[in-house]
């Protein structure tokens, strides 16, 4: 009997917050750390006789993220009242454009199991106000009892983006790199900075399983993944307990679920969505996208970073996890390849960058553009030691004198005490010549042949590199000390 | 179409509404009759009809990307009733 196997099906949502300074449809700020109830009017609290008015800055935003979703942009959509009774949107409606969307599908690429690049297709991308923030407990920590929540209405109207996949994801780590993968290249539009500490982008999947035995389990809906390791544990659970209901010939029903991250199990949600209906919203006319606005989004757009990171693997011959770190930030990619227009090896260049120039970063707490070496200048220093006139270490210190001291390369040289071009030739062998003769005993220890396992010449070619200061070649070094010690 | 009055019972209260027998009938009687005349529509054929949402060929209005904080947000606090510092106050949303 042939052992049975699953496959699980899965489906994503992504809500991810929009950059504008205001709101959707009215003017109040976006910044929803303000104190509480602060950004707020009687549009975006619903009240009677109120307009919404679309912001022009959310639709550019929402074409940009969706080319960067290789979506295509549709020439109209239109906004809907979705219903939606809950306290954290006062209106009783959430405004979405949830069946006219401004984008029509997509596509972002993956890894399957094998390695091999596969197609995550997005359905759509589309428009929508984000909801209130409930919180449980009042401004001064207090609880008042159980029966009470507090809202925070700054949140509500703040501009989304939600993003669906068709059901094309085959795993949780599937999951994880088309939502990280999909986050850079937002991030590289301009749409959205994605920041994942503040809730900028939440997710949602359709988890099922397909049996080889020819059944199918029901839809799950798995919410409240807030972070990238909350989605893949969220999935892994649940492919794990959809399958051992399976396995035990056992219905998986079809429900919401809930993941709860600090128990790090799904649980049967128990508000029930039952009406979910939405009609037409009267107060926004459908929005017309020209061909001309769309060609002027397209002009902006960057390239994109996992495209990026397959040119420098392929014409720079940069590895391709070094190309990955490089293309993670839109402007360290920049820095990097301004290095190699002025001259730079790419890929010694993309050490450089990847190694001494992050870790200055993180020991700074910097961004790139806080950095103090100008890329021609680190380009000129990458020079210098790929042509051997410092060697790799010296290159390191000279790194480190410039950055500490805002200096330039030939400064930093100078500063050090470092000869360029190395001790070679005539000036090694004067090197050699006094440590011979400072070390008598050593040198007739070798030259009466007790030192078989040449540890003490070992000992004589540590001397001289500590004499040159690391800036002769280790080879040349040895050859040298072999011919004198043999004369 | 028709609808049952379990069905529109449990629509209103999605909407939050608390009908006696009576009212649930008659809502139930308004509801069905609705629906019976838009059962008539699908007597046409409207084939190449695109929907209908719109009575003019309106464009949507944009605004700017400009803050405009609005002057009294106070007195939309004051709309309500429960209020707790600058925080509304709803009965406890019970969550995992
Ligand atoms: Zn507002």
């Amino acid at each position: 009997m042939a052992e049975l196997t699953f496959t699980p099906v899965i489906g994503i949502e992504i809500h991810i917050r929009l950059k504008s300074d205001s709101k959707l449809f009215c003017s109040c700020s976006t910044d929803t750390d303000a104190a509480p109830n602060t950004n707020i009017c009687p549009v975006c609290m619903g009240l009677p006789g109120t307009l919404p008015r679309l912001n022009h800055k959310v639709v550019e935003q929402g074409i940009l993220a969706g080319l960067a979703l290789n979506c295509g942009i549709r020439p109209k959509s239109l906004f809907f009242r979705k219903s939606y009774f809950y306290p954290d949107l006062p209106k009783g409606h959430q405004v979405s454009q949830c069946d006219l969307p401004i984008t029509t599908s997509g596509y972002i690429e993956v890894h399957d199991a094998e390695g091999n690049l596969k197609k995550i297709r997005v359905h759509h991308l589309h428009l929508e106000e984000d909801v209130g923030s409930l919180h449980h407990s009042a401004s001064d920590g207090r609880l008042e009892g159980a029966d009470t929540s507090y809202v925070d209405y700054n949140r509500c109207g703040t501009p989304l983006a939600e993003i669906v996949s068709e059901p094309d994801v085959a795993s949780a780590a599937e999951a994880v790199e088309y939502v990280m993968n999909l986050r850079r290249r937002v991030i590289y539009s301009g749409a959205s900075d994605v920041e994942l500490e503040k809730g900028m982008m939440r997710f949602d999947a359709n988890v099922s399983m397909k049996c080889s035995d020819g059944r199918w389990g029901h839809k799950v809906e798995v919410k409240n993944m807030n972070s990238f390791k909350a989605l893949e544990r969220a999935i892994e659970f649940e492919i794990k307990r959809q399958k051992k209901l399976m396995l035990n010939g056992e219905d998986v029903i079809q429900e919401t679920r809930h993941w709860n991250d600090a128990k790090g199990i799904t649980s049967s949600s128990r508000v029930k969505e039952n009406y979910r209906k939405f009609i037409v919203e009267p107060d926004l006319p459908p929005l017309h996208v020209t061909q001309e606005w769309i060609d002027r989004m397209k002009a902006k757009m960057p390239e994109m970073p996992d495209v990026k990171a397959r040119r420098y693997v392929s014409e720079m011959k940069i590895p391709p996890e070094v190309a990955d770190v490089l293309t993670d930030d839109k402007n360290l990619a920049a820095y990097f390849e301004a290095c190699v227009a002025a001259g730079a090896n790419p890929v010694r260049a993309s050490h450089w960058v990847r190694t001494e120039v992050l870790r200055v970063m993180n020991e700074k707490q910097w961004k790139i553009a806080d950095f103090n070496i100008k890329p021609e200048v680190l380009a000129s220093l990458v020079a210098r030691v790929d042509e051997g006139k410092i060697s790799t270490t010296q290159g390191k210190e000279v790194f480190d004198y410039m950055t500490a001291n805002n200096s330039g390369v030939d400064e930093a040289i100078k500063k050090l005490g470092i000869t360029e071009g190395g001790v070679a030739g005539n000036a090694l062998n004067d090197v050699i010549q006094t440590v011979l003769k400072n070390n008598p005993d050593v040198l007739e220890e070798i030259k009466s042949g007790k030192d078989t396992k040449g540890k003490k010449l070992k000992f004589l070619q540590g001397l001289v590199m500590k004499e040159t200061k690391g800036q002769a070649k280790p080879q040349e070094v040895a050859e040298a000390i072999e011919k004198a010690v043999r004369n | 179409m028709k609808l049952s009055s379990e069905e529109v019972n449990s629509i209103a209260l999605e909407s939050r509404l608390l009908l006696n027998e009576a009212e649930l009938a008659g809502a139930v009687r308004y509801i069905n009759n609705f629906l019976d005349m838009l059962d008539r529509f699908k007597e046409l054929d409207l084939k190449d009809v695109e929907p209908f949402s719109f009575a003019e060929a309106l464009e949507c209005p944009l605004r700017d990307d400009t803050v405009i904080a609005f002057p009294d947000n106070e007195a939309i606090l004051h709309e309500s009733e429960h209020v707790d510092g600058s925080y509304f106050k709803v009965p406890r949303i019970m969550e995992e």
